[in-house]
């Protein structure tokens, strides 16, 4: 009975370091397996039940146009074939990013040909574009038009420098939209 | 056979999958990622069409590009194609001391154009591109 | 919740240095654990503002604005085990509803002197919606009904459970219930202060007592208890601890509550599903008692 009860509670200990709460960011890319059509709906369902474990963070709006945009850009009927599946280190970048940069507004996302996630964020003809790689590392580049000058930057940095790198072009009109709440 | 460099005034079309076309919030396009112009593994130049190899209005040029581009590779309704003017874009690359060489190379597709001595390592050239010199993006599915 | 307009804002509104802290360091730097007593006791260590950020008496919560759930299941668990093929009969059958279907194994590897044997067997089927957030764990002898973040609420979720059983009752018939049991799943997101490491009494009502001989924090902590809850023959089994947090910049404590029930099971709906409801209001005064009003804020 004691013995069992120790296993009961090994058991316990050992669930928490399960699955619901694994770290989002040790994610790994899951290695290409069947048919393309039955790969991106593997995938696309990872990609999902990845956002799961930050959903609480995510305003339910957002969170539902992401899921179409997902299902939009892996859709196999449109899916070229010379592109890398989609990465889930790649995606955890984007989740973490989102969350730590808390814009108002809704970013464009794309998938590049070596299967990482961009997102944009316009104001007119400005934009920022962040190309997310795997361990919370961006290419980022910035197009700006200040008094009728146009001026640009990028670089590559951590998902935490995004602020610093980017505060000599006034992001904050690329980032927010009024009173939305995106996360 | 004598290389034939398009001319400065032409345009110069590149299909866009729709993974790297920009969408607003009613999925409408309104424009392309730099990432469209990124070389990708083993790639030397980038692949476009020549517009004015086509005859007859901008709608009916397009077309035939769509026709003449889906022959080598797939183009769904939902990819894109980026028009540019090859001036503006030798004038953009040159700004990156890049100094490229549009060349005519026709293949199954008759119109295809090879974007020589190009390097698409500078991200803000590529942002240039997408944003300036070549950034005209229309949805394929209207000239399918 | 609080304004998060200013990229690395925290929730109290003050700018987080983000260059102190290691982007790399999933870990923090230091989880602060006062010689506070584990159970009952008094408040003995901190500052008189954080004594005062501590709840002293559990308060049931209206529903959070972002709940801190990150899985909330309900299981049922019957005597015996059914066939293959019934289970294959009750997956089929929930297909219309959660068309992602995997089959789960259980895995051993019999390791001797001059081989290796490993053994699959077959543990049941684990279904999911479209949007990957409802999940149902199905085996010979238990169904159990899950729904992953975004939490949307008790009545949605015991709702989708019932209408689960009814499908598996309705194709099984009747088999003996042995237990019963809702577990939840908390995570409870911390944004780490500038100046690192984050107090656990300030979140949680209950942490490890380390002895008091000038020991460095804790770098991390894992605790499970195992109880009766002295309510309704139900037992508690409470899993804690510190675990690599999802967020950038954030310390992460995961807050895991079972509250089950093995013993004079009731074998009517009614009365099953009304103990289920008893379960879940049970769990909802031990996690109000596990947390303080500094976690409350995290989640409002």
């Amino acid at each position: 009975m004691e013995s069992k009860l120790i296993d009961i509670r090994l058991d316990n200990m050992r669930r928490l370091f399960s699955e619901p709460v694994a770290n989002l960011k040790r994610v790994i890319d899951v290695a290409a397996v069947g048919s393309v059509t039955d790969q991106l709906h593997r995938k696309l369902s990872t990609l999902k039940q990845m956002t799961a474990k930050v959903a609480m963070h995510l305003d339910s709006t957002w969170r539902a146009i992401l899921f179409q945009a997902l299902e939009r850009l892996l859709d196999p009927e449109d899916w070229d074939r010379d592109f890398a599946m989609p990465s889930e280190q790649s995606f955890s970048t984007f989740l973490r990013m989102i969350i730590f940069l808390h814009p108002t507004k809704r970013p464009g996302l794309g998938l590049s040909p070596s299967g990482h996630f961009l997102a944009a964020w316009r104001s007119g003809e400005d934009r920022i574009v962040v190309e997310c790689l795997a361990s919370d590392e961006v290419r980022w580049v910035l197009s700006r038009t200040i008094d009728g000058d146009r001026e640009s930057g990028a670089g590559k940095v951590q998902i935490h420098r995004i602020p610093d790198v980017t505060e000599p072009y006034d992001p904050e009109p690329l980032f927010t939209n009024g009173d939305k709440i995106l996360a | 056979m004598a290389t034939k460099y398009l001319p400065d005034a032409d345009h110069v079309v590149r299909h866009i999958s729709s993974q790297l076309l920009e969408r607003d919030g009613d999925d409408q396009v309104i424009g392309c990622f730099p990432q469209a112009f990124e070389l990708r593994p083993g790639e030397k130049y980038l692949s476009a069409s020549w517009l004015e190899f086509f005859d007859g209005t901008r709608q009916e040029r397009l077309k035939q590009t769509a026709a003449a581009c889906g022959k080598v590779r797939e183009v769904r309704p939902r990819h894109g194609f980026a028009m540019g003017n090859v001036g503006v874009i030798k004038e953009a690359c040159a700004t990156f001391n890049q100094k490229l060489r549009i060349i005519h190379e026709p293949n199954e597709n008759p119109a295809y154009t090879a974007v020589r001595s190009y390097k698409s390592d500078e991200l803000e050239l590529l942002e240039l591109l997408a944003s300036e010199a070549w950034s005209d993006v229309v949805e394929a599915k209207a000239y399918l | 919740m609080v304004d998060r307009g200013k990229p690395g804002a925290n929730t109290a509104g003050q700018r987080l240095d983000h260059g102190s802290v290691s982007p790399y360091n999933a870990w923090p730097d230091r989880v602060l654990c006062s010689a506070v007593p584990m159970v009952g006791g008094t408040v003995s260590s901190g500052s008189p503002s954080s004594r005062s950020r501590r709840a002293t008496a559990p308060q049931m919560a209206s529903p959070y604005k972002r709940p801190p759930i990150t899985e909330a299941v309900i299981e049922v668990r019957l005597d015996g085990a059914i066939t293959r093929e019934n289970v294959d009969k009750v997956q089929k059958r929930l297909l219309e509803t959660y068309p992602f279907s995997q089959e789960t194994q259980i895995v051993g590897v019999e390791v001797s002197d001059t081989s290796a044997k490993v053994q699959q067997q077959f543990q049941g089927y684990r279904l999911t919606n479209k949007d990957g957030a409802d999940t149902i764990l199905i085996s010979p002898s238990s169904i159990a009904s899950a729904r992953l973040a975004p939490y949307e609420g008790w009545e949605k979720l015991i709702v989708t459970a019932r209408q689960n059983w009814d499908v598996w009752k309705r194709l099984i018939g009747y088999r003996k219930v042995v237990r019963v049991g809702v577990r939840y799943i908390n995570r409870i997101d911390v944004p780490e202060p500038a100046e690192g490491g984050v107090r656990i009494a300030d979140y949680l009502s209950f942490h490890p007592q380390l002895p008091n001989i000038g020991l460095p924090p804790l770098a991390n902590f894992t605790m499970n208890t195992v109880s009766s809850l002295g309510k309704d023959e139900c037992k508690l089994t409470l899993n804690a601890g510190s675990v690599p947090s999802p967020l950038v910049k954030t310390v992460s404590f995961v807050l895991d509550l079972d509250v089950s029930r093995d013993s004079n099971m009731p074998q009517n709906d009614d009365d099953l599903w009304g103990l289920i409801g008893k379960i879940r209001d049970h769990k909802n005064a031990v996690f109000e008692g596990c947390i303080t009003n500094l976690s409350r804020q995290l989640f409002s």
